[in-house]
């Protein structure tokens, strides 16, 4: 277990509330969006991201990052 | 800005003494967002459990502004899913340092994006295999790239990309080969390890024909009898520099008559290279 002092996260269970916070929701595909709207949400690589594969948020007009471990190997470079 | 601040305004958005409670819990280093909980925050040892949805409308707009926006833009950290974040600590514990920012310098401009990508967070995963188990981040790499990333794993661990891609390197540059060949020859091999013997990578196991002989030999033939067992076909024996093209006819001759060995193919520049390619019987 890697220890990061300082670290906010949340839980599988609340990752719909989380995205509610950031006025993001999950469209009938599973993807997220734009809360009231169609428009979807990208990573910086222009992916769409659904909820499954979402992994948080991270500096960068609240850039959304996905969960694989190459996307996160990128977070923790950064950090 | 250090993450107390974060507590200490957290404490005035929801009506707890930062002084108090640091008194009475301790350090709080971390912060977990659960909605299980059934209080808007609890302690639990150093870490402040958030349950968001229990927060009034003004709670969540402060949080979001002097928390939340703070941490992630000024603070630089990110908001991650707890597994996510715990995979993000060991990735973080062990980034590539002088070693292998070296060697990844040295595959820079010789294996595509991905291969690099891979190979990349191999050598963390590897530094993280000293410290504790490491199957969840091979299974991880796995999953991102499933045809080759289990094998990249294991052949990081195994010093593949420390020595024998070098001198396969070094060796198709002397014949004049393309950087596109050396590339295509390296993802072969890394995507058909299962199936390859290098015949150098045991040579820095055991220095003595004989063991060299004896290893290479009992772990050709395991492998014949699995691959009869799933089907596969094939079976590739790589060696690179004299010593090892002589080893390689070595085993070639003690192994060409195991009973899963239909007949073999040999490609070979005098005792530079060679390529043995034993095909099993049906």
């Amino acid at each position: 277990m890697g220890r990061l002092d300082g670290l906010i996260t949340f839980e599988e269970g609340a990752k719909r509330d989380v995205l509610d916070l950031f006025g993001k929701e999950v469209d009938n595909e599973g993807m997220l969006v734009e809360k009231g709207k169609s428009q979807r949400v990208l990573t910086k690589e222009g992916e769409e991201i659904s909820l499954d594969e979402w992994g948080g948020v991270v500096k960068g007009s609240e850039a959304f990052v996905k969960s694989d471990i190459i996307s996160l190997l990128g977070v923790a470079k950064k950090l | 800005m250090s993450f107390n601040v974060l507590i200490q305004r957290l404490g005035k958005i929801l009506g707890f003494e930062y002084r108090k409670t640091i008194k009475n819990q301790g350090t709080i280093n971390k912060a977990l967002i659960s909605v299980k909980i059934e209080k808007k925050y609890e302690f639990n040892g150093p870490v402040i459990v958030l349950n968001p949805t229990l927060f009034s409308k003004e709670e969540t707009a402060r949080f979001m502004k002097e928390v939340a926006a703070p941490y992630i833009h000024d603070f630089k950290m990110p908001l991650l899913e707890e597994k996510a974040g715990e995979t993000t600590a060991v990735l973080h514990e062990n980034l590539p340092q002088k070693k292998e920012v070296e060697l990844l310098e040295f595959y820079k401009d010789k294996l595509s994006p991905e291969y690099l990508q891979a190979l990349e967070t191999a050598l963390v995963i590897n530094k993280a295999a000293k410290k504790g188990d490491i199957k969840l981040l091979k299974d991880a790499l796995e999953k991102r790239y499933p045809t080759f990333g289990r094998n990249m794993s294991n052949m990081v661990s195994s010093g593949y990309f420390h020595k024998d891609f070098k001198e396969l390197y070094k060796y198709m540059q002397e014949k004049g080969a393309s950087p596109k060949e050396y590339r295509r020859e390296v993802e072969t091999i890394v995507e058909n390890q299962p199936y390859t013997v290098y015949v150098n990578h045991f040579v820095s196991q055991a220095r003595k024909l004989g063991e060299v002989e004896k290893k290479l030999e009992s772990a050709i033939k395991e492998k014949l009898v699995i691959f009869k067992k799933y089907g596969t076909r094939k079976l590739i024996i790589h060696g690179l520099g004299e010593w090892n093209v002589k080893t390689a006819l070595v085993i070639l001759e003690r192994v060409r008559e195991h009973p899963n060995v239909d007949y073999h193919e040999i490609e070979r520049d005098k005792n530079k290279y060679i390529r043995i390619t034993l095909y099993l019987t049906e």
